[in-house]
């Protein structure tokens, strides 16, 4: 009952927040805390729809959706926790901010410019996801965090935010991922630079 | 494993006979010409040629300081002027051909096993990559079995906060004490015959991203810490600890006000450009010398004789460094310090305003030698950069910089200011692509260290030919997570060859040969003995033995995994000296090795990814501790 009750939030709150960013206070810059207050730079996600309005740190977490999955024996049949879709699925204007968010939150630091990994694991389609790579598994893995040190972002970032993340991870490898890193060349031309020896 | 079982033959003997067998091997039809001279033995098959580039510096009176001479290893460099030589000469250039396996230990741990063992009496000590065990070995017995091991737990998540890979570059004795970090920012102080903790001391919070990789180094009962985490950012300190009790006895901040510096009335640097009051704080937008970088994640000599303790710390954060305008002080500096007190004596800055990551962590070798015609104490400094730079270490005088790699972002060091000549088509901007930077931000090495041999005069410098393209963008700060700001791509320098085995002469500022790696770079440490040896790995995994003089590859064995540990040599407790080396591949630059990063995106692993894009193809992590002996 509690998996039921807690699935149906999932679908619930996502959608019930998506669009308050416009009513939303300005933006605090509350993420950049230091950037914001010292050098007065203007952060790429104050910029962004959707992004924290409001010191959220030790409040009550905006994300009161964990969708699973729940430790536990397997369920019978099609397990609910993967057939959650992200609301912004092929919305190419959420996509794009997708990207910028990756970007902006950092995450891009970690995950390697283009999410294939570093100090966090690879998100490409090539790479085994611990957790599970359904929309409802990522959704999870970026509010709740993980042991092995992914940060929980629900208590930063709002549900519709965190679903644009998704969308973004989930189209890594295909047509619609945005920008594209580009290929590194072979080597660097010998005219930029002589060995010294 | 190295047991005194009673069937020892004595060393004399042994070494004749290896040296007999040696020959044999090496060359049958020269064997009935004579035992006694040496026929010159063949480059080891399938090991790459040396290219011969200058003639061999003209033999000079070179000192190291406190050099090694029991047969121990109890520093992380074996000795305090991190030469990586050993005078141990039972391996030598003609039998070194024999070498073989005599032990093998793995560490299960699928990362980078970067440093090296300590041998203390008849035990040697490992650590290992996260989470940070310490591993007691006994060599009096066959095979080596395990003593104990110290299991210290670190936080877990202090893994989400390390720039590049979980490593750990290994440990300190002193005092009857095994003395190393842990990646949670904690030092620990464990018995080295019992293996039970004697003291545990925090020293700072991975919460904003502060970790610890380094090797501490011991002085006159205290112990040097330095924190990792300019890519998150942290601010950089070094800190000592009393080895009696954990407890903190100073600390020095590598951005902040004088007195967090510990900068004072003792400190005078050589060039005007490292002078003025208050330049931590001064030569930054205000308040962000807080999150400024600056960490002292590398190696730490020490010079009884001027009584000084040298290091460098790290680049600035952010990468971008048109958010932070100003010369970034003391971000990219080598601090000469008191140890006692921690008072910084002088400082030379590497590049005012660093857009690279530059680190200048990297080690600072100690030499006396003679200088343009006279004997001068020398800091050997193989930046980074992809300059070799010669200090005078009394008072941080630069004396000489010249390139070991393809180089763009700078012509040359004026000697008269300190101050790099730098072309500004390669100083990447926000809002704009600039490509073919090189170095890459890894550098023409990074922090594996090199070997200086006083016997040779030669540096050994395992390098790479790596350049990059940079995209700066807004970095936010956000506690905890990367505080980088810019988009990096590297790749093959000109040429296309990836690395390069250098010998370096230092008297006279030019390679003298090399041996050059196609396909992989260099990110390992290196060793010379008296053996007319010098020992270094690859990342393919070969593990290789060189004459020191002429870069013939005598001997190789190829390891399982790619090689960035340090090799060190010792002799055991049945008289016969070994040579031991981490086999794993990890850390940052090979970081396409591991499962968790994809060679799909060049961007990954800070940038990385491109430079070593089939890598995969010729190596996988699983740690491994190699023994070799006759």
């Amino acid at each position: 009952m509690l998996r039921l009750f807690l699935l149906a939030m999932a679908g619930l709150v996502p959608l019930a927040t998506g669009g308050c960013s416009a009513s939303d206070p300005p933006p605090s810059n509350a993420a950049a805390p230091v950037a914001a207050a010292e050098t007065a730079a203007a952060t790429p996600a104050a910029q962004l729809p959707g992004t924290p309005s409001q010191p959220v740190s030790g409040t009550v977490p905006p994300a009161l959706a964990p969708v699973g999955p729940i430790p536990g024996p397997e369920m019978a049949g099609e397990d609910p926790a993967t057939t959650i879709q992200s609301p912004y699925a092929n919305d190419p204007a959420a996509l794009e901010q997708g990207r910028q968010l990756f970007v902006a939150m950092n995450c891009a630091g970690c995950h390697g410019g283009h999410a294939g990994g570093g100090m966090g694991p690879d998100l490409r389609p090539d790479h085994i996801f611990k957790y599970g790579n359904a929309p409802a598994n990522l959704f999870d893995s970026i509010s709740m965090g993980r042991a092995m040190g992914m940060p929980a972002w629900g208590m930063k970032l709002p549900p519709d935010v965190i679903w644009k993340l998704v969308t973004y991870i989930q189209s890594l490898g295909t047509e619609q991922e945005p920008d594209k890193a580009a290929p590194a060349p072979a080597h660097a031309p010998d005219s930029v630079a002589s060995p010294p020896y | 494993m190295i047991a005194n079982d009673g069937r020892q033959r004595s060393t004399r003997w042994a070494l004749a006979a290896a040296t007999l067998t040696a020959l044999a091997l090496a060359a049958p039809a020269a064997f009935s010409q004579s035992s006694v001279s040496s026929p010159p033995p063949p480059t080891a098959e399938g090991a790459p040629a040396p290219k011969q580039l200058n003639p061999l510096p003209a033999a000079a009176d070179i000192h190291t300081v406190a050099p090694l001479a029991d047969g121990q290893w109890t520093l992380p460099a074996g000795d305090y002027a991190n030469t990586r030589f050993s005078p141990l000469n039972q391996i030598n250039a003609t039998n070194v051909a024999s070498l073989k396996v005599v032990s093998t230990m793995a560490d299960g741990i699928p990362h980078g096993w970067e440093g090296q063992p300590l041998v203390v009496g008849d035990t040697m000590y490992v650590v290992t990559p996260y989470p940070d065990k310490l591993i007691a070995i006994d060599l009096k017995a066959p095979q080596g079995p395990v003593k104990w091991i110290y299991d210290p737990r670190p936080d877990p998540r202090s893994q989400g906060v390390a720039c590049c890979d979980v490593v750990n570059r290994g440990a300190v004795y002193a005092d009857g004490k095994i003395i190393y970090n842990l990646l949670d920012v904690e030092t620990v102080a464990v018995d080295a015959k019992t293996g039970q903790q004697v003291w545990r001391t925090k020293l700072g919070s991975i919460k904003n991203g502060t970790t610890i990789t380094m090797a501490p180094l011991v002085v006159n009962g205290k112990v040097f810490v330095g924190n990792s985490g300019n890519e998150l950012g942290t601010r950089g300190w070094i800190t000592a600890l009393n080895v009696s009790d954990g407890s903190i006895a100073w600390r020095a901040y590598s951005t902040g006000s004088d007195k967090d510096c510990l900068i004072g009335p003792d400190f005078k640097p050589y060039y005007a450009k490292d002078r003025g009051r208050d330049l931590g704080i001064k030569t930054w937008p205000p308040g962000q010398w807080k999150i400024g970088g600056g960490a002292v994640w590398g190696w730490i000599s020490y010079d009884p004789e001027t009584r000084l303790i040298f290091y460098g710390d790290g680049n600035p954060g952010t990468w971008d460094a048109t958010q932070r305008p100003g010369a970034n002080k003391w971000s990219n500096t080598i601090f000469a310090r008191n140890p006692d007190t921690g008072q910084a004596v002088w400082a030379f800055q590497e590049d005012a305003h660093d857009a690279w990551d530059y680190d200048t962590t990297i080690e600072n070798i100690l030499v006396d030698m003679p200088w343009h015609g006279r004997m001068r104490k020398l800091l050997i400094h193989p930046g980074r950069m992809g300059f070799v730079q010669v200090f005078d270490r009394t008072n941080g005088q630069l004396l000489s910089a010249e390139k070991y790699v393809p180089v763009n972002w700078a012509r040359s060091y004026s000697l008269q200011t300190g101050l790099p000549d730098e072309d500004p088509a390669y100083r990447p901007h926000l809002g704009a692509t600039t490509s073919n930077i090189c170095p890459s931000s890894t550098g023409g090495k990074d922090w594996n260290p090199t070997a200086f041999d006083p016997q040779t005069g030669l540096l050994y410098i395992q390098a790479h030919n790596v350049c990059m393209t940079d995209t700066p963008h807004k970095a936010n700060y956000i506690e905890g997570t990367p505080y980088l700001g810019a988009d990096v791509t590297m790749y093959p320098g000109p040429g296309g060859w990836e690395g390069a085995f250098i010998a370096w002469d230092v008297a006279n500022a030019r390679p003298v040969w090399t041996l050059q790696e196609t396909k992989l770079p260099l990110f390992g440490g290196v060793l010379a003995t008296g053996g007319n040896l010098v020992f270094y790995g690859t990342l393919d995994g070969w593990f290789r033995a060189v004459d020191a003089r002429t870069g013939k590859v005598l001997w190789q064995f190829k390891t399982s995994s790619g090689i960035v540990g340090e090799p060190m040599t010792f002799v055991g407790p049945d008289g016969k000296q070994y040579i031991a080396v981490y086999s794993g591949i990890g850390g940052w630059l090979p970081a396409a090795a591991l499962p968790s990063v994809s060679e799909t995106d060049p961007t990954a692993a800070l940038g990385t990814v491109g430079a070593v894009p089939d890598i995969k193809r010729y190596t996988s992590p699983g740690g491994v501790l190699y023994v070799f002996g006759l």
